[in-house]
C-alpha cells in the first residue's frame, strides 16, 4: 500500500493497480472542503470503471464532515455504477451503524466486516 | 287532368309558387347548413389537431416532469439517507467518546494494584452513599482493614511479594462485597475500605467476621507475623447519617476504632456500639445511662492542653471537641425527662465516647512515662461521684498500667474497661452506688459504670475530664 495521502493523525493509502483505497487513524478535518483531496483519492480508484474496494478497518475516527464525504462519495459510485465494496470492523463502534446506512444509499454496496 | 274552376288553377300556381319559394328556401338552408358544417368541421379539424398536439406536448412535458420528479426524489431520499447517516454517525461517535471518557473516568478510581476502587472512588462513593443513606435513613457501616505488621513483610518477603499480598487481601476483601452498593477500596498503602451501604453494625460485623475467617482460610505466610499468616486489624462503624455530621465523621470514627484494634493488639475488630458513635462494644454493653431532668450536660475538659485528643464527635445536634483546654456542653438542656430510647442512648453513647476517649487518653500519658495524671468526674445530678484514678508516676507503674490494659483486652471483651471499683461518690451522693471509685493509683486507670441498685439506671448530668502534669 502506497500513502497517497499522510494527516497528522490519518493517512489515505492506496494499493497500486488496483482500486483498492485504505483510510486509517482518526480522521477530524473541519467540513467538506478540507475532505476534498481524499474523495479525489476515493473518485480516483474508481476511474476506468474498476471496482473500488475502500478499506476503513483501521478507521477509529470519522468526525460527521466525514462521514458526509462518503456519503457522497457513494452515492457518485451508485449514480455512477461503479462497483464498490466497503470492508469494515465491528471493532469500531461506529463502523457498525455507519456503514450500513452507506449501503442504503447503494444498496449494491458489497459491505464485509472483519 | 283537367280544371274545372280558374279558381283552382291559380290556387295551384300559388301553391306552387309557395313551393318553389319554399324550395329556394330549403336549398338556401341547406347551401347554409352545409357551408356552415363545412366551416365547423374544418374548425373541428383545426381543433383536434390543436389537441392532439397539446396532448402530445403534454404527455412529453409529463415525460420531463416525471423523469425531474424521479429524479428530485431520488434526490431527496439520499438527502434523507446522508442526513440520517450523519446523525446516527454522529450518535454513535458520541457514544464511542462517552464510553471511552467513562472508561478513563472508571479507571481513575481503580487502584491500579489491587483493582479495587481507590481513594477517588472511595471518596466520590461515601459521598452519595452518605446522602442516599441521610435520605433514606438507613444505616452506613464502613469498615477499615489494615494488614498488620506489614512493613515487615515488606523488608523480609520483598516489596514484590507485598504487592501481592495487596492483591490477595484486596481481592479477599472485594468477594465480601455481596451487593452492587458494596465498595471495596484501597484507603491508602496497606489500609483497605469496605463501605456497606444500608447495612447496621451487627450485620456489618457478622461480615468483618466472615472476611476475618476468610484471611484465616486463606493463611498468607507472613514470617514477621506472631500468628505466622497475615492479619488485619479491623475498625467498624456504623452510623445513620443526619445532619450535621458528614461522610467524613464515619471515615474518623472507623478510622478511630482501627486504631483501636491495632492498640489491642491487632488481629482484631472494633465496632460502634451504637450507631453513629465511636467507642469499642463492650463499653455499652454494661452501661446503662437514662437522661433526666432539664439541666443535662456532659461536660469534658482537658487541663493542661499537653496532649489535645483533637477529636469531634458529632451526632444528632449533638457535638464535643475534645481540644486541649477547650470545655463544651453537649447533650443540650432540652433533653426531657421523658427522653426517647434514642436519645438514652444517645446519652449511653456519649458518656460510653468519653470513656473511650479517657481510656485512650490515659494509655498515651501512662506512655508518656511519669507525672500525668487523669482524674474523671461523672456528675449525677446534684450529686456527683467522682472518678479519680491516675496511671503511675514511675516507668514501673506505667508499665504495669500497660500490662493490666494488655490483659483486660486478651481476656473478655466484656470486661475489657473494668478496674478495680472502690470508694462511693463525690459530695457523699453515692446513695445509689451507681458508681464508684477506682482508688488505686498505682495500679491503672480504668473504670466501669456499674448499676448498684438492682436495676435502676445511672442518671449522668456532666463528665469531667481533668488531667494534670504528665509527660
Amino acid at each position: 500500500m502506497e500513502v497517497v495521502i499522510r494527516g497528522d493523525t490519518y493517512s489515505v493509502e492506496r494499493q497500486a493497480g488496483t482500486g483498492t483505497v485504505a483510510l486509517k487513524g482518526c480522521l477530524r478535518l473541519n467540513g467538506l472542503q478540507e475532505y476534498a483531496p481524499i474523495a479525489d483519492a476515493l473518485r480516483q480508484a474508481g476511474t476506468d470503471g474498476r471496482p473500488v474496494v475502500l478499506d476503513l478497518r483501521g478507521l477509529e475516527f470519522l468526525n460527521s464532515s466525514g462521514i458526509a464525504m462518503l456519503s457522497k462519495f457513494v452515492i457518485e459510485a451508485r449514480n455512477g455504477e461503479v462497483p464498490l465494496t466497503i470492508v469494515g470492523t465491528r471493532a469500531v463502534a461506529w463502523q457498525t451503524k455507519s456503514l450500513i446506512n452507506l449501503q442504503r444509499l447503494m444498496p449494491a454496496l458489497a459491505l464485509e466486516f472483519s | 287532368m283537367t280544371f274545372r274552376d280558374p279558381a283552382d288553377l291559380d290556387s295551384l300556381r300559388r301553391r306552387l309558387a309557395a313551393l318553389e319559394q319554399e324550395r329556394d328556401d330549403l336549398e338556401a338552408a341547406l347551401t347554409t347548413a352545409v357551408e356552415h358544417g363545412d366551416a365547423i368541421e374544418s374548425g373541428l379539424d383545426d381543433m383536434v389537431q390543436r389537441l392532439r398536439d397539446e396532448v402530445r406536448d403534454r404527455m412529453q412535458a409529463e415525460s420531463r416532469l416525471e423523469a425531474l420528479v424521479t429524479a428530485i426524489s431520488q434526490q431527496k431520499n439520499d438527502l434523507e439517507l446522508v442526513v440520517r447517516t450523519i446523525t446516527e454517525h454522529s450518535d454513535a461517535i458520541d457514544m464511542q467518546w462517552l464510553t471511552r471518557y467513562a472508561e478513563a473516568e472508571q479507571l481513575t478510581r481503580i487502584d491500579g494494584l489491587t483493582r479495587v476502587a481507590n481513594r477517588r472512588g472511595f471518596d466520590a462513593a461515601i459521598d452519595h452513599e452518605w446522602q442516599r443513606a441521610l435520605r433514606s435513613r438507613q444505616p452506613l457501616s464502613l469498615l477499615m482493614c489494615d494488614i498488620d505488621h506489614f512493613k515487615q513483610y515488606n523488608d523480609s518477603c520483598g516489596h514484590p511479594a507485598g504487592d501481592k499480598c495487596l492483591i490477595a487481601v484486596a481481592r479477599l476483601i472485594g468477594e465480601h462485597c455481596r451487593r452492587p452498593a458494596d465498595l471495596a477500596a484501597r484507603y491508602g498503602g496497606e489500609e483497605f475500605a469496605l463501605l456497606l451501604p444500608e447495612t447496621d453494625s451487627d450485620g456489618a460485623h457478622e461480615l468483618a467476621r466472615q472476611l476475618e475467617e476468610s484471611l484465616r482460610e486463606l493463611a498468607l505466610p507472613h514470617p514477621g507475623s506472631p500468628h505466622g499468616r497475615v492479619t488485619l486489624s479491623m475498625g467498624l462503624a456504623t452510623m445513620v447519617p443526619a445532619a450535621p455530621a458528614g461522610p467524613w465523621d464515619l471515615v474518623a470514627a472507623a478510622d478511630r476504632l482501627l486504631y483501636n484494634a491495632k492498640q489491642a493488639g491487632r488481629n482484631t475488630i472494633c465496632r460502634t456500639h451504637e450507631e453513629g458513635h465511636s467507642m469499642p462494644s463492650t463499653v455499652g454493653d454494661f452501661l446503662e445511662i437514662e437522661p433526666s431532668g432539664d439541666t443535662e450536660s456532659l461536660l469534658l475538659r482537658f487541663s493542661p492542653s499537653s496532649v489535645p485528643l483533637k477529636q469531634r464527635w458529632r451526632n444528632n445536634g449533638v457535638s464535643a471537641d475534645f481540644l486541649g483546654d477547650y470545655v463544651t456542653t453537649f447533650l443540650p438542656s432540652e433533653v426531657d425527662a421523658e427522653a426517647s430510647a434514642a436519645r438514652q442512648a444517645e446519652v449511653r453513647s456519649a458518656v460510653s465516647f468519653i470513656a473511650n476517649e479517657l481510656l485512650e487518653n490515659a494509655m498515651k500519658y501512662s506512655n508518656a512515662g511519669p507525672g500525668a495524671a487523669v482524674s474523671m468526674h461523672l456528675h449525677l445530678e446534684s450529686r456527683g461521684i467522682v472518678f479519680q484514678a491516675s496511671n503511675g508516676a514511675t516507668a514501673e507503674q506505667a508499665a504495669r498500667f500497660r500490662a493490666f490494659v494488655d490483659e483486660l483486652r486478651a481476656g473478655d471483651p466484656q470486661e475489657m474497661f473494668i478496674g478495680r471499683l472502690e470508694a462511693g461518690g463525690e459530695n457523699g451522693s453515692s446513695g445509689l452506688g451507681l458508681l464508684t471509685i477506682l482508688n488505686d493509683y498505682d495500679t491503672a486507670l480504668a473504670w466501669r459504670f456499674e448499676n448498684g441498685d438492682g436495676g435502676n439506671v445511672v442518671v449522668t448530668t456532666q463528665v469531667r475530664l481533668d488531667v494534670q502534669g504528665g509527660r
